[in-house]
């Protein structure tokens, strides 16, 4: 039976492999391509107009437009950067994204991308995520990713659908390619590449929602943190790992609904009904989003839960508008408040916090992920990242910033290179025996098992609060179900795809609570809320950074405005055993 | 997997439903397989505890064929906003 699953591996070669094709990897694909390099973009999704984050639509984009406004520049948004992150972000990054960002704004409007406001010549344009000017330009983007992955089509960008990428290869330094795997057939892909676009997204189902659903999550449930999996084992450094993000949806349904009805002026109302959030902040209900996230927590941790929202004072013609504003966010939204039975323009809505992720500790630009220099590189040669896989994160906006960009450097490096390199066949023979043996009928773990198990421990003991006691124990557990990955049985190449994905789950779990047990501070407000450290320390105004090396772990921190690709060869701080090593101690 | 999560989200109706099969294609997350005869078997909802609840099926089917229903746990859910929050201490 086992022997049937898999078939191949199918050997393809290209000048550039996409790994994920979402918002980062359409651009970076349409860049290589504008260029002349032979590009394969690989997609766990079944098609690429419906892939990804974004696949049923967006609504905002962060733009600079360089108009007559002053804010309107890049030099102007920059400034406000190193403010709005604490500067835990590679600034020289952020400037070559933001720079591009008036160019990729255009290109993608010539791809037919309508940007407008409906029936008018202009952008309509918000400010937003504390950003010194109203950069959001609001549109129709429901077919946003339609657009893209059609041009990506006729750029003449090679596909490969339902294929996880599972492995990457690197030799001498230089990046060789991948191990794809069909998860509808099983067949697999040896893919030999000149340069590698990793572009897989967020870190999700790391921890639990009230529902105790995973995959009804807030983000792209099928985003688990692989390329951030996969560079870490060819040398890469990852960084701002400790920080998390969540946000508050109705309750049961992690979801983007609340955003919508908090902009067109909705109440948070606490169990006695008042209107609580300018005791956290004086703009009340117009504080950032992640100020709402943390005021709601700390509310509730007070005693005052749950915690309501509120619309009813809205005028009427808005009130018959709302369903098709949280629609936009989320299209199942309505649906579930219908049949939960709630009427918002009759009630206060119950909401709740969702479960957390890892990708941008609520601060826009500052990513959570594989450490990249300006040209999007990577640890070693040939390799790239972009998207919120990467420690630069803006939206949409900065992952097709930032795709173009790697696109533009990766096929840059391969036309460098005479053929694309061998894979390494001993690596790439004992990463197929690896994926047979979990479809052994005698294996009897679970990938749920596994997963729940790091989700319990994590949402209690490296959440929303966090202290060295408590995240001392969640380390032992979550490295030491390392030892339970091998067992992990799949019945088909769907539940093999799965299976991959608990273990970057697992070890993304892993390399947070390293990194957390570091940042003796809290930052961030709840993105790194230590009740140990309750207050932010100017000491710790500096990156902090997680390498893979002879299968241990270090940590490295660094100046946080310098060039953090430094990273990656920088003198350790520490040494922390990884995995099984670290569980058995 | 826990048993209390497979709810099916993914209601078809036979009768409407013209084997397409949109909502395999769109699925982005590989919850929904096409039947094995093209046009002739209806899809089968795969892995109903791995949907996102995007609506992405049900938007995009021709005949309207897919109803969204979200399971008990999530109108009613098991755990409260307390249980997520962490104490950042042992437990008891
Ligand atoms: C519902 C929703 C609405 C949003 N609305 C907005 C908005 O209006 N404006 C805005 O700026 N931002 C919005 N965001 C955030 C935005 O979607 C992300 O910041 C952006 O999509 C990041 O782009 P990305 O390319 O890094 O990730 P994604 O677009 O998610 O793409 C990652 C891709 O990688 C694939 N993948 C993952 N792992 C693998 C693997 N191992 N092998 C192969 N493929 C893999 C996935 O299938 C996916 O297609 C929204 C997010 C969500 C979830
Ligand atoms: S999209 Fe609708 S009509 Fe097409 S196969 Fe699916 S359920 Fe049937
Ligand atoms: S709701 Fe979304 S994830 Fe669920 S089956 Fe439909 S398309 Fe797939």
């Amino acid at each position: 039976m086992a022997e049937t699953v898999l078939s191949g591996p199918s050997v393809l070669e290209t000048d550039v492999l996409v790994v994920g094709g979402g918002v980062a990897g359409c651009l970076a694909a349409l860049a290589a391509r504008g260029v002349g390099a032979e590009v394969l973009v690989c997609d766990k999704g079944g098609r690429l107009a419906w892939s990804g984050s974004v696949g049923g639509g967006v609504d905002q984009f962060l733009a600079v437009l360089e108009t007559d406004e002053e804010w309107d520049r890049p030099a102007y948004l920059m400034q406000s950067v190193g403010q709005l992150t604490d500067g835990l972000v590679d600034l020289a990054v952020v400037e070559r994204m933001v720079y591009e960002l008036p160019r990729v704004f255009r290109r993608i409007e010539a791809l037919g991308v309508n940007f407008r406001e409906k029936d008018a010549e202009g952008y309509a344009r918000h400010r937003a995520f504390g950003l010194p000017g109203a950069y959001h330009v609001d549109f129709d983007g429901k077919k946003f990713k339609q657009t893209i992955a059609r041009a990506v089509r006729r750029a003449g960008a090679k596909e490969l659908m339902r294929c996880a990428i599972v492995s990457l290869f690197a030799e001498g330094g230089t990046v060789a390619g991948a191990l794809g795997l069909n998860i509808r057939t099983g067949e697999l892909y040896a893919i030999r590449a000149k340069s590698v676009v990793l572009a897989t997204g967020d870190v999700n189902r790391i921890s639990r929602n009230v529902a105790d659903m995973p995959y009804a999550s807030w983000h792209f449930p099928y985003n688990t943190g692989d390329a951030q999996k996969m560079a870490l084992g060819v040398g890469a450094v990852l960084a701002n790992m400790e920080f998390i993000e969540a946000t508050l949806g109705p309750t049961g349904f992690s979801s983007q609904g609340t955003n919508a009805l908090t902009g067109l002026g909705a109440h948070y109302l606490n169990s006695a009904g008042e209107r609580f959030m300018f005791k956290y902040d004086p703009l009340g209900e117009r504080a950032r989003r992640s100020v709402l996230v943390d005021a709601v927590i700390s509310e509730t941790l007070e005693g005052n839960g749950p915690i309501f929202l509120d619309v009813r004072h809205l005028p009427t013609e808005e009130l018959a508008n709302v369903e098709r504003t949280l629609e936009v966010d989320r299209h199942t939204v309505p649906g579930f408040l219908r049949q939960k039975g709630v009427s918002l323009a009759e009630e206060p809505v119950e909401i709740s916090i969702s479960e957390f992720s890892i990708r941008r500790s609520g601060v826009y630009f500052r990513g959570s992920g594989i450490v990249i220099d300006e040209a999007a590189a990577a640890a070693v040669a040939g390799l790239y990242a972009a998207g919120d896989c990467c420690t630069v994160s803006a939206g949409i906006a900065g992952a097709s910033s930032l795709g173009w960009i790697a696109g533009v450097s990766a096929a840059g490096f391969s036309a460098t290179q005479a053929a694309a390199p061998e894979l390494p066949a001993d690596e790439l023979a004992a990463d197929i025996a690896a994926l047979n043996a979990h479809l052994d009928e005698n294996r009897t773990g679970s990938y749920w098992d596994l997963e729940d198990a790091v989700r319990e421990v994590v949402t209690r003991d490296v959440g929303f609060r966090r202290s060295a006691e408590s995240m001392a124990r969640a380390h032992a557990v979550v490295a030491g179900l390392a030892a339970d990955e091998a067992a992990m049985k799949a019945a088909d190449a769907h539940e093999l795809g799965r299976v991959v994905e608990a273990k970057a789950i697992r070890e993304m779990a892993e390399v947070m609570v390293v990194a957390a047990e570091a940042r003796e501070e809290t930052r961030s407000g709840s993105s790194h809320y230590r009740v140990d450290y309750p207050e932010p320390d100017e000491r710790w105004l500096k990156v902090l950074g997680v390498r893979k090396r002879d299968g241990r772990y270090e940590r490295v921190t660094g100046n946080a405005e310098g060039h953090w690709k430094g990273l990656v060869d920088a003198e350790a701080d520490d040494v922390v055993a990884a995995g099984e090593a670290y569980g058995a101690k | 997997m826990p048993s209390e999560r497979a709810h099916n989200p993914i209601i078809i109706d036979d009768e409407l439903c013209i084997r397409c099969p949109l909502c395999d294609i769109v699925c982005p997350g590989d919850i929904i397989i096409r039947g094995e005869r093209a046009k002739v078997d209806p899809p089968t909802v795969a892995y109903p505890a791995e949907c996102w609840y995007c609506g992405l099926c049900e938007q995009s089917c021709p005949t309207d064929a897919i109803t969204i229903v979200f399971p008990e746990r999530m109108i009613r859910p098991p755990l409260t906003f307390a249980d997520l929050l962490g104490a950042g201490e042992p437990a008891p």
